[in-house]
């Protein structure tokens, strides 16, 4: 089933938006961080903070809301649903193929991130030598930490028809985690909402945001853990409400 | 004979609407299965049951030999070949590409793939993107979808859409040497020029419900068609209070079974109405269908 969602990725205008975003990302990162260079020291570090933070708090959830919406209109579209469920493949692999194709492109989308901030860092800001690998162990964690968002917009995707809807509850979804991450309120709660998840993780090692956590394999293993958990629940609950679905 | 397809008293309900009402469906195998019936009258919802994307409200179903719902769909869509209300298919990839995600999910042969895209000839359009597809393309991809993996029973439901005279014709040869094959397709339409010359057995739906099943020449036997009545002075019958109209040479009467066309003649003869003739009006297949339809389907 994995494979046929992948042929289903060729040409689709999913990696035009995983193109898009890490370029509008990047560019506001750069312009802060050239913006405030009286008040951040220079240096690869200063530069990644300012990239991550827009986009750990809201560009990357919203970006896999936008792409989950984009994935899932390609069976609301036609009449794809009754051919999608007239084959023998089980609804927890249809929802499964989706989740893991939609990673892949989160995927590529976070290896365009970090080649724009090098070439960026470099050629636009002048800085010296190649960023530091615990930036590209962050946005490497961060796919991992995305797969609960990943997994809960394409719940919703699938099961509303419209495209905005979902992408405006991704959106709530990302104040409810800004609100658990800044409000201080962080622990358990922090890696229960998944959009705060993927904050935590891009904050990783991160000195422009105050609380978050060093780059350790504690936290790195909490995070890993959650993802995991927070996915697989939403992944069986999918599974079990498109077994139900009545098509239309 | 061997049904592929009986359901027992297959309803289904939205709110307090009705859509299917009690169908018994008796699918012969190795038939193709005409399912006609006007627009709304229920024929993609029961199709939808049949497999199993929509569930009844009520009643039993059984498909090759196995009860359906969505514990047996699995096992049964291997085998069943489905095109409902419109055809699928993913509009940015090309036929090819549209073949290699159905491909994919049934885990068909490449062989089985070329085939089906072989007998619909759709083959050289393969590399153009779907949504520059005709509609007739589109249908054809639908069917090639259905066909891919060996099927033994087919349902489509309005395969003919949109098509052109010559579309038609060639889907209707396609279905008659599908079923030759010994595949028992149920083809569903709301024409019944459409389905007339391919189907051997008939369902007729009015309002959810099965007003009609059996071949064609029981349902020509089943339709009364109107009386024409020959006389020069067609006054004096109306005179009689007779249910009648003006027709061609005389009067026109609908519904007058055999008896009751004796007893009309005994009647006219008895008030010294001068009859020079009574026949029967010659009737198309569309006009019984339309009759059976029209009298116990919309009205
Ligand atoms: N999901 C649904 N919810 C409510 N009503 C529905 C639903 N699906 C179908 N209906 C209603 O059921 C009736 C039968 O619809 P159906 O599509 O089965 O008819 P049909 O015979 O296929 O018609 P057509 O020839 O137009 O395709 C229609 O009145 C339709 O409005
Ligand atoms: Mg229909």
């Amino acid at each position: 089933m994995i494979l046929a969602e992948l042929v289903k990725l060729r040409r689709s205008a999913l990696w035009l938006v995983a193109l898009v975003l890490p370029v509008l990302t990047v560019t506001a990162g750069a312009l802060n961080y050239a913006g405030n260079r009286s008040m951040l020291s220079s240096g690869w570090a200063p530069f990644w903070s300012q990239v991550v933070l827009f986009y750990g708090l809201l560009f990357l959830s919203m970006g896999v809301a936008v792409l989950a919406s984009a994935a899932w209109r390609m069976e609301h579209r036609g009449h794809n649903w009754n051919l999608l469920m007239s084959t023998p493949i089980r609804p927890a692999a249809i929802v499964g193929a989706k989740i893991a194709a939609l990673a892949l492109v989160v995927a590529f989308m976070q290896l365009v991130l970090l080649v724009l901030v090098a070439v960026v860092g470099r050629l636009v800001l002048g800085l010296e030598g190649m960023p530091p690998w615990e930036q590209a162990a962050v946005a490497g964690l961060a796919v991992v930490a995305a797969t609960p968002v990943i997994a809960v917009q394409s719940l919703l995707s699938m099961s509303i028809r419209s495209f905005a809807a979902p992408v405006a509850l991704g959106l709530l979804g990302c104040v409810a985690g800004a609100g658990v991450l800044l409000g201080g309120g962080g622990g358990v709660l922090s890696h229960l909402v998944p959009q705060a998840l993927v904050s935590s993780a891009l904050f990783l090692g991160n000195t422009a945001v105050a609380d978050s956590a060093s780059l350790d394999p504690g936290a790195v293993g909490t995070i890993v853990a959650a993802a995991g958990a927070l996915t697989a629940a939403v992944w069986a609950l999918s599974a079990v409400l498109l077994a139900r679905r009545e098509m239309r | 004979m061997s049904h592929v397809i009986t359901t027992e008293g297959l309803t289904k309900t939205y709110g307090s609407r009705t859509v299917v009402d009690g169908l018994d469906l008796r699918v012969p195998e190795g038939c193709v299965y005409g399912f006609l019936g006007p627009n709304g009258s229920g024929k993609s919802t029961t199709m939808k049951m049949l497999l199993s994307l929509v569930r009844p409200t009520r009643g039993e179903i059984s498909v090759l030999g196995r009860p359906v719902d969505h514990r047996t769909r699995h096992e049964l869509s291997p085998h069943i070949g489905s095109l409902i209300e419109a055809p699928p298919g993913y509009g940015h990839l090309t036929g090819r590409e549209n073949m290699a995600v159905v491909q994919r999910m049934l885990g068909s042969s490449d062989r089985q793939v070329a085939r089906a895209v072989e007998i619909v000839r759709l083959g050289e359009h393969m590399d153009k993107r779907v949504r520059d597809y005709s509609l007739g393309m589109k249908q054809r991809l639908g069917i090639a979808t259905a066909l891919a993996r060996d099927p033994r029973l087919l349902v489509l439901d309005e395969p003919t859409n949109g098509l052109d005279p010559a579309g038609i014709e060639e889907i209707r040869e396609l279905l008659v040497s599908l079923a030759d094959r010994g595949i028992t397709v149920m083809v569903s339409s709301h024409l019944l020029d459409e389905v007339d010359r391919m189907a051997s057995v008939l369902g007729v739906l009015g309002r959810g419900r099965l007003i009609f099943q059996g071949t064609r020449e029981e349902l020509f036997d089943r339709s009364v068609p109107d009386l024409l009545v020959d006389t020069p002075e067609p006054e004096r019958a109306l005179d009689l209070g007779l249910p009648a109209v003006r027709g061609p040479g005389g009067l026109r009467l609908s519904g007058f079974d055999d008896a009751a066309t004796a007893d009309l003649v005994r009647q006219l003869v008895h008030h010294e109405v001068p009859v020079h003739g009574v026949r029967r009006v010659r009737q198309s297949l569309e006009e019984v269908f339309m009759d059976l339809t029209g009298r116990e389907g919309l009205s």
